[in-house]
């Protein structure tokens, strides 16, 4: 192989959602490395989550084209498929903004459902499952084996036998991305995850969030509008408004970036301190 | 000095046999914005849904303007001009924009000459809502869906405001307006807020008082300054973050 840039995870080309005379986004076209943590950032309303349901199958596009490569060289596009095949074959896994857990299912429970697939290959279609096949018994054993290794993760394996539904708010958030990971994916694409953190949890996500890329090599998707969070981890930002890609580049492009800093981000008020002092001098 | 606003003594709320709220006590003072921060899971959301009847307190006493409501119904306290603005939005979903703000507007008593001054107030605010005013609640974003629960909540006119982690889902810009707003509002009307924020930097700044929650028990409170410059309270909230 060359030395050439690592080609992207996901190509997303022209892509244009629209909702009756309403255009959520328009002409979007942007790339995600392999590795890389890519944010989307941008005003409320942007489009940002509509783009997130395009890439899952929620919705289909009414234009446009989003390609997903395997290493293995295998591509997928996904406005062509189910969303149950997204997640099954291209192995795209995503949380929500409004949580979305089993609630009246314990936490181990929710982690063993995102495993709901290679357990019913297992049980050979339940029957299997039902006469307690040892091939069954085993996959089982490694399924819950592998939510404890989850659990542990994002710190919750104290909490496993508790309806998630019971959770508080942040562990909540910290169950779906531990859910999703437990479907296997290859691209995990996060709905606003430091949403209802602290700065001192934000900053164990980041943790969280870093290991991942890392360790487990995955590439990820991000919205936020924690700041430190954003600019903290990304390797690559792109912003929206008004469904159109208005800036794309490093952290510390887009912070500079003029365009962004009238329509999101606004002047810091430590900022503002300054340009007065400046003045009065 | 009066008697407090909102007066909270000895509560305990329970899930079940989980203790979720062990002994509180707390005093909002009219025209006074408190804030309440703590870690995820503290009992914060919880004290604020106790107020309002909903988990009911099994022991302790809260008071507002004189009246004990520990016992009221949720929707009798809501008439004494209490509004609140929920964590998770909770906005009514197949209903439009206007119309969840009318909605809102149910709670105050004169609506009927008040209300058109009110939703020009809230449009000023958050100008995407009037541009939105005839979409179903559900169709907008998480952020603006936000904004919808906050225009809502102000819409009754409250007397005390309780606010459940406003700024979550917002963009930085907006973060800062509703902070503003919410200290406009304090100034200029003498509105008085209860304020539950993970965004302990900005409630801290914002608030005359704040108190912190540490496993369902306030752990220590101060004026905003004061505890913004704790070292307990920098380390455990503050630190890292971007402000």
């Amino acid at each position: 192989m060359s030395m050439a840039e690592p080609s992207p995870i996901l190509r997303v080309d022209h892509l244009t959602m629209r909702f009756g005379g309403l255009v959520a986004i328009n002409d979007l076209s942007f790339a995600a490395k392999v590795g890389d943590i890519t944010a989307l950032i941008g005003p409320n309303g942007a489009g940002k989550t509509t783009v997130f349901n395009c890439f899952t199958g929620f919705y289909k596009p009414t234009e446009g084209m989003i390609t997903l490569a395997h290493d293995n060289g295998h591509t997928f596009l996904l406005e062509r498929l189910d969303d149950y095949h997204i997640s099954s074959q291209a192995r795209v896994a995503r949380t929500f903004q409004n949580i979305r857990l089993f609630s009246g299912m314990t936490a181990l429970e929710n982690l063993l459902v995102a495993q709901h697939g290679p357990l019913m290959r297992s049980s050979s279609y339940t029957i299997g499952g039902i006469f307690g096949l040892s091939s069954y018994v085993t996959a089982e054993n490694a399924a819950i084996d592998f939510a404890s290794y989850w659990l542990e993760k994002v710190g919750l394996i104290d909490r496993a036998d508790d309806a998630a539904g019971d959770l508080p708010y942040g562990a909540q958030r910290r169950l779906e991305i531990a859910r999703a990971m437990c479907t296997r994916p290859v691209l995990l694409c996060l709905d606003e995850p430091a949403a209802g953190l602290n700065p001192r949890e934000s900053q164990e996500l980041n943790q969280l969030l870093l290991n991942i890329r890392d360790e487990e090599g995955l590439s990820i998707l991000l919205i936020e509008h924690d700041m430190g969070v954003v600019m903290g981890i990304s390797d690559h930002i792109v912003v929206l408004d008004y469904g159109e890609k208005i800036a794309d580049g490093n952290p510390e492009e887009v912070r500079n970036d003029p365009n962004v800093i009238a329509a999101y981000l606004g002047v810091e008020e430590e900022q503002v301190d300054d340009v007065e002092k400046e003045i009065a001098s | 000095m009066n008697a407090p606003l909102l007066q909270v003594r000895g509560i305990e709320t329970f899930y079940g046999n989980i203790m979720a709220l062990r002994g509180v006590d707390m005093d909002v003072h009219e025209g006074e914005i408190v804030t309440l921060i703590g870690a995820n899971g503290a009992g914060k959301t919880t004290l604020m849904m106790t107020i309002c009847g909903n988990p009911r307190a099994r022991t302790g006493q809260v008071v507002y303007d004189g009246q004990d409501i520990t016992r009221l119904p949720t929707h009798k306290i809501m008439h004494l001009s209490i509004a609140q603005s929920p964590e998770g939005r909770r906005i009514f979903p197949r209903m439009t924009v206007l119309e969840n703000l009318q909605m809102g507007a149910i709670l105050n008593a004169e609506r009927e000459t008040t209300f058109d001054g009110d939703l020009a107030r809230v449009f000023q605010l958050f100008p995407i809502l009037k541009q939105r005013g005839g979409q179903r609640g559900g169709t907008l974003s998480g952020g603006e869906q936000q904004m919808l629960a906050i225009a809502r909540a102000l819409m009754g006119r409250p007397k005390l405001l309780l606010l459940d982690e406003p700024s979550l889902g917002l963009a930085p810009l907006v973060v800062r307006q509703i902070f503003e707003v919410i200290g406009q509002l304090n100034r200029a009307e003498g509105l008085t807020v209860f304020l539950v924020e993970q965004n302990a930097y900005h409630a801290l700044r914002l608030a005359d008082r704040g108190y912190v929650m540490v496993n369902g028990q306030i752990t220590m409170s101060g004026t905003g300054d004061e505890l913004l410059h704790m070292p307990e309270v920098r380390a455990a909230y503050l630190e890292g973050g971007a402000h």
